[in-house]
């Protein structure tokens, strides 16, 4: 999807922009559908889920019940009113500690319902006139990234004690559980981009996006599972609880409970675009900044070297900036929501108050049953609001959710597999060969050549001919877009990409090698070599000699991207890494450009002896590696200009390749 | 790739006391003082209004309008209501409460609407000002990160950095919220809420106070596991973010030797661990809340029933003399449900300062890590009185430099030698003989462990670093492109350039010609890496970036590896002839290049071993270079 056909959007400065995920707009529908797409990370932990909403159930306990404790002790303790006397009727569930208490005096009802009280403490943390929610909420800063690590560890309870405890742990767990499913599969997918995303893709957006994108899952998936339950529960058993009691005195009262929900509803829908938007462009500036932090930290030497230290604060400075600035966009939506959602609640609480306090005037109620009613009416009204905002909710945390579906959804290496079993045992062809950049760019055309068993090939040409990318089509890296690829005869398009790459081994021209021990790094493609194997890879690519002098040998862990080893100590573990992988294809990618001549001999002599059972690919420009191989393909400008061997090419006169390496 | 917990080297200062490290933070905070006063003074009033209006209103509802109790002469003053039908009455009759609860509705609705408005304009202003206060912090460790020495960075996973800066740091946001607002909110109103309490009976006061005591000693003795768990929580999630950052820079390696499902098992082990220690964390904040809402919450249902006991017998409150103001002068249901609502709000009280108290460990441990990197020395700064460059008209020189990445392990010994401006010295020997070192070595990346190195007799170490590096244009083995157009990657080491100048060097480069074929010419973004153009491209940028910069000391590590011989040859003829009155280096292996130069430092295992100009060379017989340009025969014999 090119960016450039999207006319009229209010695409904000390009610095804070992602080159691929560009199209962040979405749909009412997009969300629903997104929204549908969570649910299946939680179905492998519906046990838990089970768990939780059983323990959820049973923190409605202390909501139904403490309030009549409250009232007891007011009404009929404090105030000594007989308990017989109250016009209002205690609910059924509440009957039996009724009846238990029946004809006590005051001080003996005050022992009981104090002791209620007590149970009701230690088991639910209710039954004080207040209690709030049980959370597990850490400190947290000021932006999108450092909230959503709270969220990974999110939790909450609707009550206290011991109960809500094993409520909360649950919660906690359930969370936690679903995010790592999410992230799981974002990373995994990741992994599998293609390579020509993979140029693109910013490594501080791909941490982003796993850490802090992905923790919104847990609120799409709780506001529209538990979170109705929870709310409509709530609303309906506070509405029964009214309707019972003061059904028959103030009806009015479980209307203006129910009322909440619409009115907050309309209030705060208008916003909830908006609210997602806002936290898209937070998201996407947290990205950009991480980008910004990523590249200053991994090229600390190249900004060392060049004196930049301070344009690089300066670009960090920026995106920290402005990714803080569209956060404080989010806590502005987030406020106004809140006030339309308070709004409603006001109307409707000034109305309820009113309707209460009539009734206790008129004398139909007790001075005590106003604490019960506005109880019952604030456990409506708070349901209705938590629905009322479901919709801006959802639309939030969809911005993050898209921005991981974004990558999961993105087609990877393995989209499409075929067969898998193959194996090179005589020849890899290509076969009019043509390759288009989705940009439009030509980077090969027309290519034809065959290679056998047993046979150097050099891939030799001024630097942009597209050597890499032809290498690149071999492990199936890039597709061709005209003709075929064969492996034996067989088009690699009918192949598993998976059983294709077995075949191939392929050094690059970067060396990346990973903080573990210089064995591992060397066991990357094949873990399960023997100590000797790995020995003689390192003999043949030079890199023996060094390692045996660090201090632990191979056992050596390195630093941070090969720590203080050179470019040429890292280049022959990179080298001895793939000889030791032991396919049928080993493909160089300049693997003499940073080895002095010595070690450069004993490689090229050693490729005489790597070649009897395979294929060896060589991308080079010195004349040393090139000069050996069997058949030398130079290429200019996308295309094989001249095929031979290097004194066939030598010999043809003017020819490009003999300009080329006499200069 | 084995999960550990081990994301970061060990950190003696990660385990800074929690006062040193909230102290710390002053520097961050103070800078924001005005707005944290005009916060603080707006907060005040607004609770403020809340504290004096909640005694009045509540007398109002649960006295007056519910049970129809005159008002005190005071009040109706107060309200501006008749008092006939007011004060001298036995009970109010329902005209009169029902005004009265207008009052209190207006009262009230004003109350909230001034609440909830400030409420809102502060929420906003407090993010902005924290916002202000992470960003300084956030920067001063950028700041730190991209000057420490590299013997720093070649250990320090780039995802631990990230960590920092973006994790910890956020904790300092939260000193003056978790540390000084909320603390102090939640001990005034507990204070209040107290001392209210003990006006209407002392006794009560000191039942609750003494649940206080064991609160305090659980808290205390949850110290170490709080800490413990935040260290262990963070430095998992640090490694975790280290291992996402290094499995997607090596993408294409892990894919290349199909060793995804390993980096990806890892990731899961690693995400596992990291969500098991936040869970751990959190679960012991949740049980110190427990525990301390239980000790309080049992004196308050002890307060319960003396306060019970107290109305039945109409006792007097306390304080009458002051609270006889506001209708409780003796122990009724507004009394009781006043006091009742007190205790319940020091029970709360106390659960928050527990829950905050958990969070300033959480918050020490990440500040800790936060001031570790600010804490790290860096090896190389300016000394006092440094000056600036000189204009590098004699020479640059080695003296008797020693060199050690780790201590015992000798990479350069003795190394002595002079260049010159005008002259190219080529610094050859096999790959870890100590050439790139030796570059780095003159730019100040490490400072050298004996000898000295001279610019025109001024050792470098004199030199203010910046200066130095301005002066110094380099060409890096690996070449580090950044994602932004190809005109700022070559801008990247003096961003005054202008546009021709950056051509200009393009075209000294020979990048110049590709470029121009670019989709968007110098305008095109590059990729990640800046993977879209080929290495051979990607190596002529960066020789334009040394090239825009026109310093006069020129560093080629390994300029032209990845270039053809014919573009090598273009490349290194403009920069001679651009170069002439320079001081150039030249590390590389090919011989072509190689005996061009004006001198020739043979290095190996450290040493400088042979010096001279090739001819000079190569007439020693069993001379090191000499054996070395035989190996090399076959570049020889064609670049000449």
């Amino acid at each position: 999807m090119p960016p450039e056909g999207r006319g009229g959007g209010t695409r904000p400065a390009p610095l804070f922009d992602d080159h691929i995920d560009v199209d962040t707009e979405m749909t009412a529908r997009d969300v629903l559908r997104v929204v549908g797409r969570c649910i299946a990370y939680v179905r492998p932990h519906w046990r838990l889920f089970v768990l939780k909403f059983g323990l959820m159930l049973g923190t409605f306990v202390p909501l139904l019940v403490a309030p009549w404790p409250a009232k007891i002790l007011v009404d009929h303790v404090v105030l000594e009113h007989p308990l017989t006397d109250s016009a209002v009727r205690f609910p059924p569930f509440f009957m039996p500690f009724i009846g238990a208490v029946e004809g006590m005096d005051p001080a003996g009802l005050l022992l009981a319902t104090l002791a209620l009280v007590l149970v009701l403490v230690v088991l639910f943390g209710a039954g004080m006139a207040e209690t709030r929610d049980n959370t597990a909420f850490l400190a947290q800063g000021q932006d999108t990234a450092t909230q959503s690590e709270n969220m990974i560890s999110a939790g909450w309870s609707l009550s206290g004690g011991l109960w809500g405890l094993g409520d909360l742990l649950c919660n906690i767990r359930l969370v936690q559980r679903v995010t790592d499913s999410f992230r799981t599969h974002l990373f995994r997918r990741l992994l599998r981009l293609p390579m020509t995303v993979l140029d693109d893709q910013r490594i501080g957006d791909g941490i982003y996006r796993t850490m802090y994108d992905a923790p919104a899952v847990q609120g799409i998936c709780f506001d529209i599972t538990l979170t109705p339950v929870v709310s409509v529960l709530l609303a309906a058993v506070s509405v029964y609880v009214m309707e019972y009691s003061f059904g028959h005195i103030v009806p009015e009262l479980v209307w203006l409970g129910v009322a909440t929900m619409p009115l907050a509803l309309l209030l705060t829908a208008p916003l909830a675009g908006l609210a997602r938007r806002t936290s898209q462009a937070s998201r996407s500036s947290g990205s950009a900044t991480t980008n910004r932090m990523e590249e200053g930290a991994a090229h600390v030497a190249a900004v060392q070297s060049h004196g930049a230290e301070a344009g690089e604060r300066a670009n960090f400075a920026d995106a920290s900036k402005e990714s803080f600035r569209r956060h404080r966009h989010v806590v502005a939506v987030d406020v106004a929501i809140n006030l339309c959602s308070g709004l409603a609640l006001l109307v409707l609480g000034v109305r309820a108050f009113v309707v209460v306090t009539d009734g206790i005037v008129l004398g139909d109620l007790l001075p005590g049953d106003l604490l019960v009613v506005l109880g019952l009416f604030g456990g409506v009204a708070a349901a209705s609001l938590t629905l009322g905002r479901l919709w801006v909710d959802l639309q939030k945390n969809a911005a993050g959710v898209r921005r991981v579906f974004f990558f999961i959804d993105l087609p990877g290496d393995d989209a499409a597999s075929g067969r898998t079993a193959v194996s090179v045992s005589s020849d890899v062809v290509f076969d009019r060969v043509g390759l288009v950049y989705p940009d439009g760019r030509e980077a090969l055309r027309d290519i034809s050549f065959e290679a056998r068993v047993g046979q150097t090939v050099a891939l030799v040409g001024p630097t942009g001919a597209g050597k890499t990318s032809l290498a690149y089509m071999i492990p199936r890296f890039l597709r061709p877009t005209a003709g075929r690829v064969l492996f034996d005869g067989v088009d690699l398009g009918e192949l598993d990409v998976d059983a294709v790459r077995a075949q191939v081994a392929y050094v690059f021209q970067e060396h990346v090698l990973f903080s573990q021990s210089v064995g591992d790094n060397l066991r990357l493609g094949r873990p399960d070599a023997s100590d000797p194997e790995l020995e003689e890879a390192a003999r043949v690519s030079g890199a023996h000699a060094f390692v045996s002098t660090l201090a632990d040998g191979y056992g050596t862990v390195l630093g941070n991207g090969g720590g203080t080893l050179s470019v040429g100590q890292k280049q022959r573990i990179s080298i001895a890494r793939g000889l030791l992988r032991d396919a049928p294809i080993l493909i160089l990618d300049e693997p003499t450009a940073a080895l002095d001549p010595e070690t450069e001999r004993t490689l090229v002599a050693a490729l005489e002896d790597i070649k009897r059972d395979r294929i060896v690919f060589v991308i080079a420009h010195r004349l040393s590696t090139i000069a050996g191989a069997d058949r030398i393909l130079f290429m200019e400008e996308g295309r094989i200009v001249e095929q031979g061997s290097h004194e066939e090419l030598m010999a043809l006169p003017d020819g490009a390749y003999r300009r080329f390496v006499t200069g | 790739m084995a999960p550990d917990d081990a994301g970061s080297r060990p950190e003696p200062d990660a385990d800074l006391k929690l006062g040193t490290a909230l102290w710390r933070t002053r520097g961050y905070l103070l800078p924001q003082l005005r707005h944290f006063v005009l916060y603080g003074l707006l907060t005040a009033f607004t609770m403020l209004l809340e504290v004096g209006a909640v005694l009045l209103v509540y007398d109002l509802l649960t006295n007056k309008v519910l049970q129809g109790e005159p008002l005190t002469e005071f009040q109706a003053g107060l309200l501006a209501v008749d008092p006939e039908r007011f004060v001298a009455v036995e009970t109010l009759d329902e005209a009169a409460r029902l005004t009265l609860r207008t009052v209190f509705l207006v009262v009230g609705g004003a109350l909230v609407a001034v609440g909830f408005a400030l409420g809102t304009v502060l929420t906003y202003y407090l993010t902005w000002i924290l916002q202000r206060v992470n960003q300084d912090l956030r920067l001063a460790m950028m700041d730190a990160a991209v000057h420490l020495s590299l013997r720093y960075h070649d250990d320090a996973p780039v995802g631990d950095g990230i960590y920092r800066v973006y994790q910890d740091s956020a904790m300092v946001t939260s000193v003056v919220q978790n540390g000084l607002i909320e603390p102090a909110t939640a001990l005034v109103s507990l204070l209040v809420a107290l001392a209210t309490v003990s006006l209407f009976a002392p006794w009560l006061g000191v039942l609750l106070l003494i649940a206080v005591v064991p609160s305090v000693v659980v808290a205390r003795a949850f110290v170490p596991r709080l800490r413990q768990g935040s260290a262990r929580a963070r430095a998992a999630n640090s490694a975790l973010t280290s291992h996402i950052q290094e499995s997607v820079h090596g993408a294409r390696v892990l894919k290349a030797h199909q060793a995804e499902g390993r980096a990806f098992e890892s990731f899961r082990q690693r995400s596992f661990r990291a969500l098991d220690r936040a869970y751990e964390l959190r679960r012991s904040v949740a049980l110190l809340n427990l525990a301390v809402f239980l000790l309080t919450a049992l004196a308050a249902i002890g307060g319960d029933y003396l306060m019970a006991q107290w109305v039945w017998a109409e006792e007097p409150t306390f304080g009458y003399g002051v609270i006889a103001l506001v209708g409780f002068a003796v122990w009724n249901l507004g009394a009781f449900q006043a006091a009742q609502d007190r205790t319940a709000t020091l029970a709360v009280g106390s659960v928050t300062l527990a829950n905050l108290w958990s969070l300033l460990q959480d918050m020490g441990v990440g500040l800790g890590r936060a001031f570790f990197l600010l804490d790290l020395e860096p090896e190389v700064r300016d000394r006092p009185g440094a000056v600036g460059m000189p204009p590098v008209e004699r020479s640059v020189r080695f003296r008797d430099v020693d060199f050690a990445y780790r201590p015992g392990v000798p990479v350069l010994r003795g190394v002595s030698f002079t260049a010159r401006p005008g002259t190219v010295t080529a610094v050859v020997g096999v790959s870890g003989a100590g050439k790139s070192t030796l570059m780095r070595l003159l730019l100040r990346l490490y400072e050298v462990d004996a000898g000295a190195i001279e610019i025109d007799g001024v050792d470098i170490r004199d030199l203010r670093v910046q200066s130095l590096r301005d002066g110094i244009g380099i060409v890096l083995q690996e070449n580090a492109l950044f994602p932004t157009t190809v005109a700022d990657n070559i801008r990247f080491a003096s961003p005054g350039a202008t546009d021709s100048a950056v051509e200009a060097a393009a075209a000294t480069a020979c990048a110049d010609e590709f470029v121009r074929d670019l989709p968007e010419g110098y305008a095109t973004e590059l990729g990640e890496r800046g993977a879209k153009l080929s290495t051979g491209q990607r190596q002529r940028i960066s020789i334009a970036r040394a090239v825009v910069k026109n310093a006069p000391i020129l560093l080629l590590d390994e300029p032209t590896a990845s270039l053809d011989v014919a573009t090598e040859r273009r490349v290194l003829g403009r920069l001679a002839d651009w170069g002439r009155d320079k001081v150039i280096f030249l590390v590389t292996h090919r011989i072509g290049t190689i005996r061009r130069a004006d001198r020739i430092l043979f290095l190996e295992d450290g040493v400088l071993v042979e010096e001279g100009d090739h001819a000079s060379l190569m007439e020693r017989p069993g001379g090191r270079y000499r054996a070395f340009v035989t190996t090399e025969s076959g570049d020889a014999a064609h670049a000449s």
